[in-house]
């Protein structure tokens, strides 16, 4: 074997540790091991091995919280991190965080941020602060698509780009988990922006039939609509009282098939609750 | 020497940034046009562009930004033009800021000081004038500093930077303009600690920040009716200094709290309970309250002054706490 094939397989082997522990993290939380909520990494492993390869010790991490994957990559011990989520105080958070907030500071990872593009402007900091101190350092920052829409991703990649900054913003194409709400529903597309402005006007009247339905319809090649998607249980279906009674907001629902409910089509989980 | 409250602000953030090269300055409008209160008049010249940074208005971003820096090993102090504006970032303050250390489980420390211009009285109308300042103070993980003098309007700034905390600073922007003795080398008092203003034996008037001149012309007013007012300077809006407000209350048995905040839902309200819950029985009367009325401050000098606690209203309350004389 040479180099080239060690390095791959090493990757592969990062990549297989981050889908066997996700495995086993659904497989915890329906046995009420791990509480809050769950966000699992699998089918994206490569972004975070294949990037993190990429990064010195000394540069910084900053992840989202759908971030075991992040964390493993970065070489987090799987024990401390699993102590975290079953909230323990060996774990990497002193049992304080949970699966959203995995900490590591001594490897320079900062985080877990619950609160969707929270983490850009802090990434934006820490290559700041080491722009000031002369430190050739790179501050990673990871983010899903739904970050996109938030004030914070413009306004951080306006400051990065201002001030010069080593931010490496790391984006992945999601598209049906940060939110229940289908991306088409969310964002105007590119392709059907005309359509969508003028529905009355004359422009779209001479063409019959083709306004803003249409337009939806050619946004859901990409985002299937939640008919078109297997769903793990019915759609919209009723807060259980347990629920409610926990004080959980419906946003812990998504019907995305690997965004599964406790105790439900565990197969593909992505993102379970505790419902 | 003499100084003005803004002057004071400058001051020690020119002491900062000599003291500690980790130390920079950042917010709207702070560099080439010296801050929106001219509280950072001149340190571009000094400093320069790397430690005084003009940001785009972008208030949750830079503020992100600040904390992030202060996360990487820097001491940045953020300008907010006013406590309205920080609740674009009121999610990087309390989401981030004031979460860090303990959901890391101690590993990480946000030093960072933000500063912000709060309060009414210059006819901004209701979105730069309120007072927003016991919104942080309920935050745990925050440190909540209002000064209301010229010395402590440089000594706390200091100590804030000296904090391995965030620590919020509310200026309020009726006193920048205020003069009052500042002395350089005088040893700070710590700004966790409520302090005595004014003693008194009669009744006790907590206040702070811009509301601690009216709460001292107020005792000058009663002290000409033969009553003997305490003046307690709160300083600290979290953790808030009980036993001072406690030990005063002790000793005069009436209490009055002035806070420009409406009262529902007011620090007035918490420093009141604190009382009612322990020390109940030291009271000779039910504590009393002035704060502002219960709508966005108006523009209009006479509304906006119906609107705000004046003198009047805390020499009013004084009397009704004292009750009819014997």
């Amino acid at each position: 074997m040479n180099d080239a094939q060690r390095h791959e397989l090493e990757l592969y082997r990062k990549m297989l540790l981050i889908r066997r522990f996700e495995d086993t993290c659904a497989e915890l939380y329906a046995a009420e091991k791990i509480r809050g909520f769950l966000h699992l990494y699998n089918g994206e492993e490569a972004v975070a091995v294949g990037s993190m390869c990429a990064l010195e010790p000394e540069d910084a991490v900053v992840a989202t919280y759908r971030e075991h994957g992040h964390a493993l990559a970065r070489g987090l011990p799987p024990g401390a991190i699993m102590a975290e989520m079953f909230g323990r105080a060996n774990g990497c958070a002193r049992g304080r965080g949970g699966s959203m907030h995995l900490v590591d500071v001594a490897r320079r990872f900062y985080g877990g941020f619950a609160i969707v593009g929270g983490g850009l402007p802090l990434a934006v900091g820490l290559a700041l602060a080491d722009k000031l101190r002369g430190l050739a350092r790179v501050t990673a920052v990871y983010f899903g698509d739904g970050a996109t829409e938030e004030g914070e991703f413009h306004e951080s990649l306006n400051l990065a780009a201002l001030w010069k900054l080593p931010v490496l913003s790391i984006g992945f194409e999601r598209t049906r988990c940060t939110t229940q709400t289908a991306t088409a529903r969310r964002r105007r597309s590119r392709a059907g922006s005309s359509e969508i402005r003028s529905p009355l006007s004359p422009r779209a009247s001479s063409r019959k039939g083709r306004s803003t339905a249409q337009c939806g319809s050619s946004s859901s090649e990409r985002c299937p609509s939640r008919s078109q998607r297997p769903s793990a249980r019915p759609r919209r279906a009723p807060s259980s009282p347990s629920a409610t009674s926990l004080g959980m907001s419906t946003h812990a629902r998504c019907d995305d098939a690997r965004d599964v409910s406790r105790g439900r089509a565990l197969g593909a989980p992505h993102r379970v609750s505790p419902r | 020497m003499r100084a003005t409250y803004r002057e004071a602000v400058r001051s020690a953030l020119r002491t900062a940034c000599r003291r500690d090269e980790r130390v920079f300055l950042l917010g709207e409008d702070v560099g080439r046009y010296g801050g929106a209160y001219a509280c950072s008049l001149g340190l571009l010249e000094e400093f320069g562009e790397a430690r005084v940074r003009d940001t785009p208005l972008a208030e949750s971003t830079f503020v992100g930004a600040a904390i992030g820096a202060a996360i990487g090993g820097m001491r940045p102090i953020v300008e907010i033009m006013t406590v309205n504006f920080s609740l674009l970032a009121l999610d990087q303050i309390v989401n981030n800021a004031a979460t860090l250390r303990h959901m890391s489980g101690g590993q990480i420390s946000v030093p960072v000081v933000i500063r912000m211009a709060t309060g009414g009285g210059r006819q901004l109308a209701a979105q730069h004038s309120h007072s927003l300042e016991g919104w942080y103070a309920h935050v745990p993980g925050l440190r909540v500093l209002a000064p209301g003098t010229v010395q402590d309007a440089r000594d706390m700034l200091l100590a804030a930077i000296e904090e391995p905390d965030p620590v919020v600073v509310v200026e309020h922007q009726f006193l920048y303009p205020m003069e009052g003795d500042l002395d350089e080398t005088a040893p700070p008092v710590s700004p966790w600690r409520a302090l005595v203003r004014r003693a008194g034996k009669d009744l006790t008037i907590v206040a702070w920040g811009g509301s601690l001149p009216k709460a001292l012309a107020a005792a000058d007013v009663l002290a000409r009716e033969g009553v003997d007012a305490e003046v307690i300077d709160l300083r600290c809006l979290r953790p808030i200094d009980f036993p001072t407000v406690l030990a005063s209350v002790a000793r005069t048995h009436r209490l009055v709290v002035v806070d420009e905040a409406w009262r529902t839902g007011s620090l007035a309200g918490e420093v009141v309970a604190r009382v009612a819950e322990d020390a109940l029985y030291d009271l000779d009367a039910p504590p009393m309250r002035v704060c502002s009325a219960e709508v966005p401050i108006p523009y209009a000098k006479h509304l906006e002054d119906a609107a705000l606690p004046q003198v009047r209203q805390i020499v009013e309350a004084a009397r009704r706490a004292r009750g009819p004389r014997a």
